[in-house]
Formats: C-alpha cells, sequence, structure tokens
C-alpha cells in the first residue's frame, strides 16, 4: 500500500494495511490510552493438543489479530453412567502453556536445509518447491536403483494419535512403499504379553472404569504425572472406597496419594506378581470356574517333552485333519479325556480369525484342575497334567518368603495386597507401558494377567488390565490402501535398528559373548524362517521423520547414532519444533502445531471423539502433515515425469507391486478427490465404526462429540471405536484369538519351554559388572516426551535443567550434594544432569524423567547415552509358526528394551562436561 | 470533605520538532531499515530499495543511502543466505532472533503491547504475517507509519508524536541495541551487522531526540 502525504511523505507498507489515514479516534496521549480499548476475541476455535499424553481435553483456543493468546479448558463431558464421576475438567500444565510455546524460539518455520557439516547448526532457509525437488530426486535415485525399501518413513507416538495425518502418511508409504518402522514396539510400549496370553494387545477401557474398581494396583505407571486429565478417577475411587495400591520402586506422586505403596526391588515385579499368584494359590483364594472355562489352565500338558497334549498326539486322523490345536481336559464329571471345547479349527489362527467356530461353553464338562493321568498317545502312554498345576509349582517357587530377598518386600506385605486384591469385587491392574520396556516385561504381564485371571477379574466392569485401548480406526487404514491396495512395508523399528546399527556388538561389549551370539543366532533364524520380515537387504540410505525425535530417545542412542542415523545418505525431519534429531538433519520441513491445523483425535480413556481445528493459519511456512507429504509426493511425481522414470516393479512380502512415481499425486489424492487434510478426517469419520456421521465444520463447531455405544464405562459393544475382543470371549464365550483359543498362560513353543519361559518366572534383570546402580526413568510432569521440555516456564518449575534423582546415601558414599552436576556412566557412554537427592528413591537405583533432549544438557548428550540396550532382543520375542505368536504387526513384534542396565555416577570434573 | 483530583501535567511537544521538516525523512528513514531488515525471502526487498532509491530516497543520509545502495549490489542469495542463517534457521533456534519477543525471552505482554499500539493507531497485520508483530521490519514499518501520519494529519499530530515517542521507547529502543550486539558477536562486519549498528545508532538518536522535542512533567516517565 502506498501513500503520498501533505508534508511530502510517502507511505509504503508490505506488511499491513492502514485502517485510518487520519488520527485514531481518540486521541493517543499516554501509553495507558492504549489499554482502554477493550481487548476483545475475533475467533475462539475448538482444539487439543496432537500429542500422545492420551488426554484429547478439549479447549477453546482464543485468538485476535491472527494470533492465538490464550486457551481454556471446554470441559463440557457427561459421565458414562449415573454413578461414576464424568470426564471433566481435562488439562494440564502443558497444554495450558501452548499458546506461548507456538511461539517459542524452537518453531521451525521454514523449510531449512544444511549448509555445513552436520549437526554443525549451519542452515538455509529455502523455498518448499526446491526443498522437495530436491528430496524427491534423491529419493527416486534410491528407489529406482536399490528400491524404495532402503527409504524409511519413521513416525512416533505424536503422529498415530492424528488419525488424518497418520492416513496420510501411510497412503505416502503405500505408494511409494518405503520401510515404516512402528515405534511401538520401538519405544518399548508394545504390551507383547498381553497379546501373547489374551490375542488381543490394547486392552483397556475408558478411565471412568477405575472408579468401578474395589482395589486397583498401579503397576508400572504414575497417573499422576502422566495421565493428569484422569488422575482424578483414582483419587475419587480411593474417596469411594476402593483401596488403591501403588507398586513402584520409587516414591512416586502417584504413590503419595495412594492407600498402600509397595516399592519392590528395581526390575523384580515378576517375583512380587508370581508371589501374589501364589498367595492367591495357596490359600485358594481363586475363582475354579472362571478359569476352568476361560483360560489354558485346565489343560493337559505331557511331561515327557512340557508340551501340550494335542490332537496330533493322539491319532494320525488328529495329526492330518485337525493339525495341531486340538487340546484335552481331564473331565471329571465322567472321568474321561475329552477335547477343550472350542479347540480345533481347521487352521491356526491368522490374526483376527472371525471364522473361529466353537464355544468356550462347558456344558456338562468338569474340567480337573489338579491331577496326574496317563494318557495313549501315539508314542505309547504318557503322563500328562495341567497347566494349573505346573502353575502352581512355578507359583510355590515365588512364594512371598523365598523371593523376599529379591523383591526386598515384607511376606507379610506380600500376603496382604494379595488378599486385598481376591477379595476385592472387582480388582483392576492399571499397568503403564514401562512393563513392555524390561528385557522380561511379557512375562510381567503375563503374571499380572495370572493374579487377574485367577481371580476372575478378566472381564467384568472395573476389573482387567488397562492399558490403553486402541481406536480401530479402520478408516485409516482404508484410507491408506483406497484405490491402490495394500502396499506397505512395515517392520519393528527394533528389528530395524538391530539390522542397521550393529547391536549385536553392543551385545558382546555389554553383556557377554554368549548373551550376544544366542540373542543374534535366534534372530536370524526367525528372520530366515519368516517368522518376522526383513526389508534391510538394501540397507539404509535415506530416512524421512516425522512426529518423532529418534534421537532423543533410541535405546544404544550413541552406537545407533554412530552406526546407524549418521551414516544415512539423506534425513528428512518434518517438525513443528526443532530437536536433536532435526539439529542433524539434512532438511528440515516446517509442521504445523496444534493450533494450526485441522484432524481428529480419538483415545480410549475417554468416549469422544475430538477435534483439532485451525485456530490460525500455520506460521510462517509451515503446512499440516497432509500438506508436506502431498508436497512431496508431487515433488516425486513431476521429477518422475521429467526425468522419464518408468514405472518399477517391487515385491514386498511376496508380491509383486508396480510403483509408477510420475502418478504419485494422482493416487495420493485419489485423483484429486482429496483436496486437503479436512477431506482425510471426513473419509475417517465416514468410514470408521462407531464414530457419530458428522461434517468435520460441525465437529470444528463442536469440538467434542460423543462417540456411539460408549453408554458404559467399557468399551463391550461390537460397534463401538475400540476392541471388545474379550467381552466377546468372556460374555459370548467366543474363542479367544489365541493358539490355545484360551487366555493362554502356558506356551509350549520349543524357544519358550528352551528359556523355562512357558510359564512366567522372575529373571534378575540385566547387570553390567562393576556398575552398582540400576537406572529406571518414567515419562514427565512437564513434558509429553520431548514436546515442552523445554519450556522456559515449566522448566522454571523444575529444576532449570535436567536433574536425575539419587538415593542419599548413594549420593554420600560418592560426595555428593543435592544439586550438584553429576557424571552419570558406563562403558556405553555418559551424560551430566543435577543430582536431586531424594530418600524416595532406593539405594542402589538412579531415577530420571525422560524427554530432555540432548542440548539441554551440559556436554550434549543426554540419557540415552548410557542405554546399552537396543540389541536386547530375547528369542523368545521373535518366536513364530507358533498360532497366534510370529510377526504381527502393532500386536507381536520384539520391544525395543530400555531398562535391564547398570550404571555408576560421580560428582562431574568442575568445569563441566567436555 | 471531597477535593479533586489534580488534573495530570501533560506532555508537550516542543517548537523545535518542528515536523514539517522532520517527520518526511524520519518517515523515510524508517520505511529504508523496515526494507533492509525484511526478510529477503518473504519480501521483494531489491524491487523495493530500487524504488526508494528511484524516488525521494536519496534524500537520505548518506550512510544509509549507501547501505541502500550496497544492498542493491550484492547478489540476492548471498544476503538471502546470511539472513536466513543470522535471523531465521538455527539448530536451536535462530542465532539472533529478530523478534523482539524471543530476544527478550518472552517477557509477558511484549506482544500484547504491539498489538495495542498496532490496533489503536489502525496499523492492521496481513493475515500472512500476523503471527509476527515483534518482527524488528514490522515494528520498523509501524514506526514509518506513524512518522508518516505526523505528516500528513496535521489536526491530530499529537497522537501520532507521542505513538512514535512511546512505540520507540518501549520496543524498538529496548532491543535493537541488543540484537546489534548478538549480530557483532556472531557476524561483525557483515551486511547484517553493519544495518543493525546503524539502525542501533540511528534508534537511540531519534528516540533522545524525540525525548529532546517533548516535554516530560516532572516526574513522569514514558512508561506511564
Ligand atoms: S497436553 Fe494432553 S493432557 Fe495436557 S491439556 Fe493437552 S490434551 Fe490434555
Amino acid at each position: 500500500m502506498q501513500g503520498v502525504g501533505a508534508a511530502g511523505a510517502a507511505l509504503s507498507l508490505r506488511y499491513a494495511a492502514a485502517a485510518g489515514a487520519t488520527a485514531p479516534a481518540v486521541p493517543y496521549r499516554r501509553w495507558e490510552d492504549l489499554m482502554r480499548n477493550k481487548w476483545t476475541w475475533d475467533r475462539v476455535s475448538r482444539g487439543t493438543h496432537g500429542t500422545n499424553c492420551a488426554g484429547t481435553c478439549a479447549f477453546n483456543v482464543y485468538v485476535k489479530n491472527g494470533i492465538v493468546w490464550r486457551e481454556e479448558q471446554q470441559g463440557m463431558y457427561a459421565p458414562s453412567g449415573h454413578d461414576v464421576p464424568d470426564y471433566g475438567p481435562r488439562g494440564c500444565n502443558k497444554g495450558l502453556r501452548h499458546a506461548k510455546y507456538m511461539y517459542g524460539p524452537q518453531r521451525v518455520l521454514y523449510p531449512m536445509k544444511r549448509v555445513g557439516a552436520r549437526g554443525a547448526g549451519k542452515w538455509q532457509r529455502i523455498g518448499w518447491e526446491q526443498a522437495a525437488a530436491e528430496i524427491a530426486d534423491r529419493f527416486l535415485d534410491l528407489a529406482t536403483t536399490r528400491g524404495p525399501q532402503c527409504v524409511t518413513y519413521g513416525s512416533g507416538t505424536q503422529m498415530s494419535v492424528k488419525l488424518a495425518s497418520f492416513a496420510g502418511l501411510a497412503r505416502f508409504a503405500n505408494i511409494t512403499g518405503v520401510t515404516v518402522p512402528e515405534f511401538y514396539s520401538g519405544v518399548g510400549d508394545l504390551p507383547t504379553g498381553v497379546y501373547a496370553t489374551l490375542g488381543a494387545v490394547y486392552t483397556g477401557d475408558t478411565l471412568a472404569a477405575v472408579f468401578k474398581a474395589r482395589c486397583v494396583l498401579v503397576w508400572m505407571a504414575n497417573p499422576a504425572v502422566t495421565r493428569i486429565p484422569d488422575a482424578h478417577f483414582f483419587w475419587e475411587a480411593k474417596y469411594n472406597g476402593t483401596e488403591v495400591i501403588a507398586i513402584s520402586p520409587e516414591f512416586t506422586p502417584t504413590a503419595m496419594h495412594a492407600s498402600l505403596w509397595a516399592n519392590p526391588k528395581p526390575g523384580t515385579d515378576i517375583a512380587l506378581a508370581m508371589a501374589l499368584v501364589s498367595v492367591i494359590l495357596e490359600e485358594k483364594l481363586h475363582a475354579a470356574d472362571y478359569i476352568r472355562e476361560q483360560t489354558d489352565l485346565p489343560f493337559l500338558v505331557r511331561l515327557d517333552n512340557g508340551q501340550f497334549l494335542r490332537g496330533e498326539d493322539r491319532s494320525l486322523v488328529g495329526k492330518f485333519a485337525v493339525r495341531d490345536n486340538v487340546y484335552f481336559m481331564w473331565d471329571e464329571a465322567t472321568g474321561r479325556l475329552v477335547q477343550a471345547p472350542g479347540t480345533g479349527r481347521a487352521d491356526p489362527p491368522a490374526g483376527r480369525d472371525r471364522r473361529k467356530p466353537g464355544t468356550l461353553a462347558l456344558g456338562a464338562i468338569r474340567p480337573a484342575l489338579e491331577g496326574r493321568w496317563k494318557v495313549d498317545t501315539l508314542d505309547g502312554e504318557v503322563e500328562c497334567t495341567t497347566v494349573f498345576e505346573l502353575l502352581k509349582r512355578r507359583a510355590a517357587e515365588h512364594a512371598p518368603e523365598k523371593v523376599a530377598a529379591i523383591t526386598g518386600l515384607s511376606p507379610k506385605l506380600v500376603r496382604r495386597i494379595a488378599r486385598s486384591f481376591a477379595a476385592a469385587k472387582p480388582a483392576m491392574i492399571y499397568s503403564g507401558y514401562s512393563a513392555c520396556k524390561w528385557l522380561h516385561g511379557d512375562m510381567l504381564q503375563r503374571a499380572m494377567l495370572l493374579m487377574l485371571s485367577l481371580t476372575g477379574n478378566i472381564g467384568p466392569e472395573g476389573s482387567g488390565i488397562q492399558f490403553g485401548n486402541a481406536p480401530k480406526a479402520r478408516g485409516l487404514m482404508a484410507f491408506a490402501f483406497a484405490d491402490i491396495g495394500p502396499a506397505m512395508r512395515m517392520v519393528s523399528s527394533t528389528t530395524w535398528d538391530y539390522d542397521h546399527a550393529k547391536l549385536k556388538e553392543q551385545n558382546r561389549e555389554i553383556y557377554g559373548q554368549e548373551l550376544a551370539d544366542l540373542y543374534d543366532e535366534r534372530y536370524q533364524y526367525s528372520v530366515r524362517k519368516d517368522w518376522f520380515p526383513s526389508y534391510s537387504d538394501q540397507g539404509w540410505k535415506m530416512a524421512f521423520f516425522a512426529g518423532e525425535n529418534a534421537a532423543n530417545w533410541r535405546a544404544s542412542g550413541n552406537q545407533w547414532r554412530r552406526e546407524a542415523f549418521d551414516k544415512l545418505e539423506t534425513i528428512v525431519v518434518l517438525t513443528p519444533d526443532m530437536s536433536v534429531t532435526a539439529a542433524n538433519a539434512d532438511y528440515v520441513l516446517p509442521i504445523a502445531h496444534h493450533y494450526e491445523r485441522a484432524d481428529l483425535m480419538l483415545q480410549a480413556r475417554i468416549p469422544y471423539l475430538q477435534v483439532l481445528d485451525e485456530a490460525v493459519p500455520p506460521l510462517g511456512e509451515a503446512v499440516s502433515d497432509w500438506e508436506a507429504n502431498r508436497r512431496l509426493i508431487a515433488a516425486i511425481a513431476r521429477r518422475a515425469q521429467e526425468r522419464g522414470l518408468p514405472a518399477v516393479r517391487d515385491e514386498v512380502d511376496g508380491r509383486s507391486v508396480r510403483r509408477d512415481y510420475a502418478r504419485a499425486l494422482d493416487f495420493y489424492t485419489m485423483g484429486g478427490r482429496i483436496r486437503g487434510v479436512k477431506d482425510v478426517a471426513q473419509y475417517i469419520i465416514n468410514t470408521t465404526p462407531g464414530l457419530p456421521k458428522i461434517s468435520f465444520d460441525e465437529l470444528a463447531a463442536r469440538g467434542i462429540v460423543r462417540v456411539e455405544h460408549s453408554d458404559g464405562v467399557m468399551w463391550d459393544h461390537e460397534d463401538s471405536p475400540y476392541h471388545d475382543d474379550l467381552i466377546r470371549s468372556v460374555v459370548h464365550k467366543q474363542p479367544y484369538e489365541t493358539f490355545t483359543g484360551r487366555q493362554q498362560f502356558y506356551i509350549d513353543h520349543e524357544w519358550f519351554l528352551e528359556f523355562d519361559e512357558q510359564l512366567p518366572g522372575h529373571r534378575d534383570p540385566l547387570r553390567i559388572k562393576g556398575y552398582p546402580l540400576q537406572m529406571t526413568m518414567g515419562h514427565a510432569r512437564h513434558g509429553i516426551h520431548s514436546m515442552w521440555r523445554d519450556d522456559k516456564l515449566l522448566v522454571s518449575l523444575q529444576r532449570g535443567e535436567p536433574d536425575i534423582y539419587v538415593n542419599p546415601e548413594d549420593a554420600a558414599a560418592r560426595g555428593v550434594a543435592d544439586g550438584d552436576i553429576i557424571r552419570v556412566f558406563n562403558p556405553a557412554g555418559e551424560f551430566q544432569a543435577m543430582a536431586h537427592l531424594s530418600a524416595g528413591i532406593q539405594p542402589g537405583m538412579l531415577f530420571m524423567y525422560h524427554g530432555w533432549d540432548p542440548v539441554m544438557f551440559r556436554g550434549g548428550k543426554n540419557f540415552s547415552a548410557v542405554i546399552p540396550t537396543g540389541g536386547l532382543i530375547k528369542p523368545t520375542s521373535m518366536a513364530g509358526d507358533y498360532g497366534h505368536l510370529g510377526y504381527r504387526p502393532l500386536a507381536f513384534a520384539p520391544n525395543q528394551t530400555y531398562r535391564d542396565f547398570t550404571c555408576n555416577f560421580e560428582k562431574a570434573p568442575a568445569g563441566g562436561a567436555a | 470533605m471531597s477535593t479533586a483530583a489534580p488534573e495530570p501535567a501533560t506532555r508537550r511537544v516542543l517548537a523545535s520538532r518542528e515536523p514539517e521538516a522532520t517527520a518526511a525523512l524520519r518517515c523515510q528513514c524508517y520505511a529504508a531499515f523496515s526494507e533492509l531488515t525484511a526478510s529477503p525471502h518473504d519480501v521483494d526487498a531489491p524491487a523495493a530499495v530500487r524504488a526508494r532509491l528511484a524516488g525521494s530516497g536519496r534524500a537520505l543520509p548518506a550512510a544509509l543511502l549507501a547501505l541502500l545502495e550496497e544492498f542493491l549490489a550484492t547478489d540476492i542469495e548471498a544476503l538471502k543466505g546470511e539472513y536466513s542463517g543470522l535471523f531465521e534457521v538455527g539448530s536451536q533456534g535462530p542465532p539472533a532472533a529478530i523478534r523482539e519477543d524471543l530476544l527478550a525471552g518472552g517477557r509477558a505482554g511484549t506482544r500484547e503491547d504491539l498489538v495495542r499500539f498496532y490496533d489503536f493507531f489502525g496499523y492492521r497485520l496481513d493475515e500472512r504475517f500476523a503471527w509476527a508483530p515483534d518482527h524488528l521490519s514490522v515494528e520498523l514499518e509501524f514506526m514509518h507509519f506513524l512518522c508518516y501520519h505526523e505528516a500528513a494529519d496535521a489536526a491530530g499530530r499529537l497522537s501520532w508524536q507521542f505513538g512514535q515517542a512511546d512505540f520507540a521507547a518501549r520496543h524498538l529502543a529496548n532491543w535493537v541495541p541488543q540484537l546489534a550486539a548478538a549480530v557483532a558477536g556472531l557476524a561483525s562486519g557483515s551486511y547484517y551487522g553493519r544495518v543493525l549498528d546503524m539502525l542501533r545508532d540511528f534508534v537511540t538518536a531519534d528516540l533522545a531526540w524525540q525525548d529532546s522535542t517533548i516535554s516530560e512533567p516532572a516526574g513522569a516517565t514514558v512508561d506511564g
């Protein structure tokens, strides 16, 4: 805008339009005059924070002059029934900082290209077109020579919770053929023990279900810190008479409010769980009828080889006709061997087998739980017993008195907890994902499920193991595959890292040759046998990272950086905020933050569909993930056309796929039918069961809408948006999706037998010789993973810099005082942090809240430097060819281990880190 | 017994300000500085500077004129690289943030104060730039806008004059020296380093001059 004033001055504006060419309506005399104008909002939008806090709290977002100034909890939640509290108030300290944080210095506002050495901090702003074209060329070079599998598209929990964005990413991967290393197992969050036992991995109800429990064990979890919007259910339940028992080695804020706190030594939770099982069995507190029908505990096991007695053992007909999934019980009513109802399908179940015939209902059969019988088999007469008998024996080895030295807990306390738990109807275990991060976390989950099952606490309202349920979100994958079919490569991040970061070498250095060789031999065998996929044959050359900050948290961080990440030819990070991963990339692409984008959020903790809406346009040149991928794929298509690249043949899991990159944009947008992320969101709304069929705009106007079939606290309706597999079995008596068709506590895969994991049992956590302190970590109050961790106000509410919790005795022995900077070290590496002395930490352990980025630490290294566990892939986690066991994306894959290591500390040398 | 509160002593603009003689030139100086500190990625700064030099820009002080000419003579890609590397992108945010809110460490109220100034005087940012009311180039353009109206609007002149003094004192003079020092520490002698040095001197001198042409009642502060 230009103008010429009376005195010869020329007005030339490029940022603004000038409303008034004359003086302001009210004369300006002093600064206070500015404050006389009423502050009004131009717009109030609905929104939340699209990060994996599991909160999905509804917020109003207040906008004036194109700026978000504040947010406020929207809070219009109804309860799930008249006898439970509602879901409000929802919100947390991080969410209420976002309007400030989104304008912070960490924001990525423009496409950036590295101009110095990687990680040297020299960047240049470039345009989207240049960035997309250069990235597309690198991708096409690799895809057409080595194949697209050497390019990965990694994403994290921040991506997965935004349904439309994730659908876009999945579609991008499906079209291009890049490998998607899934993060669920990669961050050590996959409840494989739950899957192995129940054939369903994401069990859990709304958080209101906590209120229905009469006893809740809060185990491997710290909801007072990590589930701020939902923690009230625990305390309301407690005021209502529920016994809330916190189990954690350290005195957590949850323990502080609990009815009772038990503090086992770190890594001894399986011993504790089995001790609780032993009391339940010893004192006959178990629900016999329940376990007879629902579990494999009455199934017969051959004592000569430890395997289930199966149809194939009994007859040649059995061998060929019903293969190996006919199981037997001893019927006390008739004194005869009988086939277990619901077993004997023609094929082992593959995934979610809806064709399963049969019923768990026992009819007139009364299966024996105890006893020994001689049974005729093709091998002659074989003595058999029940799983229940074997369990009793295993549990007795873990009697509270026997494991007291392991757990450090008084047998009296353990017995008291077991009795409370068994007497409470219903009882629940609220477990966090921490369990999955231990090498033998699967056995802990199997033991927890034993406690629940033995007491009849899998199925009823207010019971069960409460991990987060996952939305069926069928629309999400339907969108990814629409018009083109599934041609996507998905592997576990854990196995991908093992293949590319020389983690066998680190296993050898840290845990010894024997373990390294054994684990590697089984790993390679499993891959050779196709039990688990590997797309690693062409190496790892290029990586996209979106919604994840991989270099922050990877186990074996130093090794992964050195051997895999730093060796990549091209690294592209799509992110709203700078991080260690972005700082070491070649290209960083700016992504819209929570209040600058449209999307859908669905979390099982609350029965609401939540909107993310664009309160303001994305800052700078940021765009939504959907749009970023569209620009990338448009560039791939354009460059493929310009380079005259023909379609290439690709092979995915034995299927031949034709990849015509010149048409990639057309595929991505479904021939132009999908014009933006709101269309993706609408597609998902329209095609996902249980979501109210409303328009995205209406959802945006309302903020939240209740999902269908969510009257109660459980996800017990087939057509609700969440899984309800257990209800199908507990209530409707359909067999479980396990090999045995039951809650399967006994696993007779040869590797499980070889490693004595057929039933859960205690294992000493792995230690590094000469390093006495077991280090554990947890989610933080002041950040969601690395997001908001660097917010100035939130940092000021802590110690101002990363701190690590240390027992005062351990500190005194090393001459360390509270507030000193200490050097934490082991053979894998070291980092420095402030010692936070706390009597709530046991001697012999260190505890740290996670998420701090390396740049916040003196010396630029974070905790990841001392976690050497990336290669700890225990053989049984790679088992396959056994009914439901074998690779199942997002269900059965080896977790990356993040515990099972030790370290030491000393006062940091004066002058700080090098 | 009640007594009426005494009238606050009011500021006065002194005759020595001579707005007819000064406002247009200052208006032009602020515009030129706004152009030089604009992101060459977002704004076609060469075209703007060219237009200025072709117009009345020749009346600008010689040193500023020289910077404008140097700007035109420098490869725009090199300027883009220097600008973005200093002010826009970095591993931990831009090395020298060119936004007041960031440089001043997120001081509470900085952006609100800016928006209140802009709103009061009818300066409405385009949607594309609305998120950054604290960008140096925007603040300088606002000063240009105020000076323009001081020159053009004789009737309402006092408002524009007081607005400038308060805005410069509360914002530009508060952080431009800090930004200039940051850039000097990172890229002393660079083109943008010299722009910032000159801007710092200009803003400081201009504020002092404004203070000298506005009388303050004893004990009062511009802050109020
Ligand atoms: S960050 Fe998560 S828990 Fe916190 S207010 Fe936002 S949505 Fe709720």
